[in-house]
């Protein structure tokens, strides 16, 4: 082959100045990068078992070679630890994409003319492709004699492991690049999956609110001016307005767990007067399905230190899941005190004799926008959501929920919740300030938590 | 008539509430941003604040801040409101002042009851009709 066939070659796919070739180059990190002992020990091993004084791992970018490794160079270059292409054989093998043995440079044609003969000596030269598994040439794993060397056949099997060993750490920087790109992008979308809902929470709610508060307004309006006739009407949108909000908080509730920007906030309560208020919300639900409510929580039940408005939460989702499964039959809510494992715990126990579950539909019950199945949701509606983030809501209370069920026996939901929750302080470095927070406006909080537009959001 | 200032951007909102409040007896006096919301609780000397939160200009924080710093509505109750209650809204809103909070559409027999307790905390020494029929900026009820 000639050096004009060489030069011609140079331009085509897979040569040095192939786009796709350059832009692994670049995405591996290697270009420019600090000199590091694991391609160190392979061009040192190369020198010293061919007995050659000069091993480079030689990196072929457009317009130089850059020598992630190198052993035996004359200066300036080994301080510089690149030269132009000028001087350069790796290039040709990147050309070439095969090995290149020229065991003396001074009768070859390709390199005869070669700055490197002249200014750095090189005489004999065994390069082999550092070739990764996409197909591109990367550079050249090569030694150098500054005499004339035949090279053998054992030589440059030995080359081969050591460039192939090159090789296997280059893939390991391309890997390690791609993750951290794919972790970068993964975070990206995240970040924009986050403004989306806070926008969309926005955009939906702004005319949602206008929807019910104008039906609300209209329904009283009606009434006093004789159009009472309108008023069940009204009444549909209405609530259809509130369910439709209802789904929407939802979703931005499980996304804001997941963002982890679900705030815990404990304090001191009792338990009594949150039961009742749950089942005072409830009861309308309840009711619904022509179901009976049985509470039983006895009135030395005592207090707790959590969440109430998460606790609430758990509490109205689970109820409100039994008056939605159950038609005609009775739902209970069961509050006791106990000890387990050295420590004080608060059982709410949901029951009822609804539809049940069966094993596999339990299997999947805690996971998000998973139903039973399809024809509940047509038939029961909701968007499957509750169960997930009680499930995230006792986690974030150190609390768990276990499910006994079976397919038209009813279902037993029990909560355990530790009586008194304590932060774990190496978890987040937030709660600490929350604390202090809560302390400041513990006096607020208690009557604010109260707040029964909160319940309908579990809905 | 106890009087409330509603300091709300969305019209509909605004109107919506202001209806139902007057319905019910109530002065209302509504403002569009937080800036001529703080003005107008200086200038019209309402009872209590009915305060959205996320508003242009001046928001609802900040607002309520200038409320709580001036001497003569140091005192003035506000109830905040907010669209979606992101975590900390809440307590963002009990910090820079607020009474109470609520998240929008807001349950109106909670409103209600808030604000007559807030009113009736506050010894509003007016009972209704005690004051003279008012000015301007101040809404009558639709006919």
């Amino acid at each position: 082959m000639t050096a004009n066939e060489i030069q011609i070659s140079a331009t085509a796919d897979g040569g040095v100045w192939d786009s796709a070739r350059l832009a692994e180059l670049n995405r591996s990190g290697l270009l420019d990068s600090a000199v590091e002992e694991a391609f160190d020990r392979l061009t040192r091993l190369a020198s010293k078992v061919l007995r050659v004084p000069v091993a480079l791992v030689s990196l072929v970018d457009e317009d130089r070679q850059f020598f992630k490794s190198q052993v035996g160079l004359p200066e300036p270059w080994a301080t510089q630890r690149e030269t132009p292409l000028s001087h350069s054989f790796c290039k040709h093998v990147v050309n070439l994409k095969q090995p290149l043995v020229i065991e003396d440079a001074r009768d070859h044609p390709l390199v005869r003319d070669n700055l490197a003969v002249t200014e750095l000596g090189v005489t004999a030269y065994a390069g082999l492709p550092l070739a990764t598994h996409n197909g591109h040439t990367l550079g050249a794993f090569c030694a150098i004699d500054q005499q004339p060397h035949h090279w053998t056949g054992d030589e440059i099997d030995i080359l081969k492991d050591l460039a192939a060993a090159a090789v296997t750490e280059i893939e390991l920087k391309l890997m390690a690049a791609e993750a951290k790109r794919h972790a970068a992008a993964a975070e990206q979308a995240n970040l924009a999956k986050g403004r989306f809902l806070a926008n969309m929470s926005h955009e939906l709610r702004t005319p949602l609110n206008a929807i019910i508060m104008y039906s609300e307004l209209l329904m009283e309006e009606a009434d006093e001016s004789g159009a009472g006739r309108f008023v069940a009407d009204l009444e549909t949108i209405r609530s259809a307005g509130r369910h439709l909000l209802g789904l929407i908080n939802n979703v931005l509730d499980l996304s804001r767990i997941e963002a982890g920007k679900f705030d815990v906030l404990l304090e001191s309560f009792s338990i009594q007067p949150l039961v009742e208020e749950v089942a005072a919300t409830i009861r309308p639900l309840v009711e619904k399905n022509r179901n009976q409510l049985r509470i039983h929580c006895p009135s030395e039940i005592g207090g707790m230190t959590s969440d109430v408005t998460k606790v609430r939460q758990i509490l109205f989702n689970l109820l409100s899941n039994a008056s939605k499964f159950t038609e005609n039959g009775t739902i209970w809510l069961n509050v006791s005190r106990g000890a387990r494992v050295g420590l004080e715990w608060l059982a709410f126990e949901v029951l009822d004799t609804g539809i049940g579950l069966s094993e596999s539909q339990r299997e999947k019950l805690f996971e998000a926008f998973t139903q039973a199945d399809e024809t509940t949701t047509r038939r029961y509606g909701g968007t499957g959501l509750g169960l997930a983030i009680t499930k995230h809501l006792l986690q974030m209370l150190g609390g768990e929920i276990k499910v006994k069920s079976s397919p038209g026996k009813g279902s037993a939901f029990t909560v355990q919740l530790p009586s008194e929750y304590i932060h774990q302080p190496a978890d987040q470095s937030q709660n600490s300030q929350q604390a202090d927070t809560r302390e400041t406006l513990s006096p607020n909080t208690r009557s604010l938590s109260a707040d029964p537009s909160l319940l309908t959001r579990a809905r | 008539m106890p009087r409330i200032l509603i300091i709300e951007d969305n019209q509909e909102s605004r109107e919506a509430l202001a209806r139902r409040l007057q319905r019910r007896g109530y002065d209302i006096v509504e403002a569009v941003d937080g800036q001529q919301g703080v003005k107008l609780a200086k200038s019209e000397k309402p009872d209590l604040v009915l305060m959205d939160m996320n508003m242009p200009i001046l928001d609802g924080w900040q607002a309520s801040q200038l409320i709580r710093a001036a001497p003569e509505t140091e005192e003035l109750p506000i109830i905040g409101m907010t669209a979606h209650a992101l975590a900390g809204d809440r307590e963002k809103a009990l910090e820079a002042g607020c009474s109470e909070y609520l998240t929008k559409p807001v349950d109106f027999p909670q409103l209600l009851a808030q604000v007559e307790s807030l009113i009736r905390a506050g010894g509003s020494s007016r009972p209704p009709g005690d004051r003279p029929e008012k000015p301007a900026t101040s809404k009558t009820p639709e006919s």
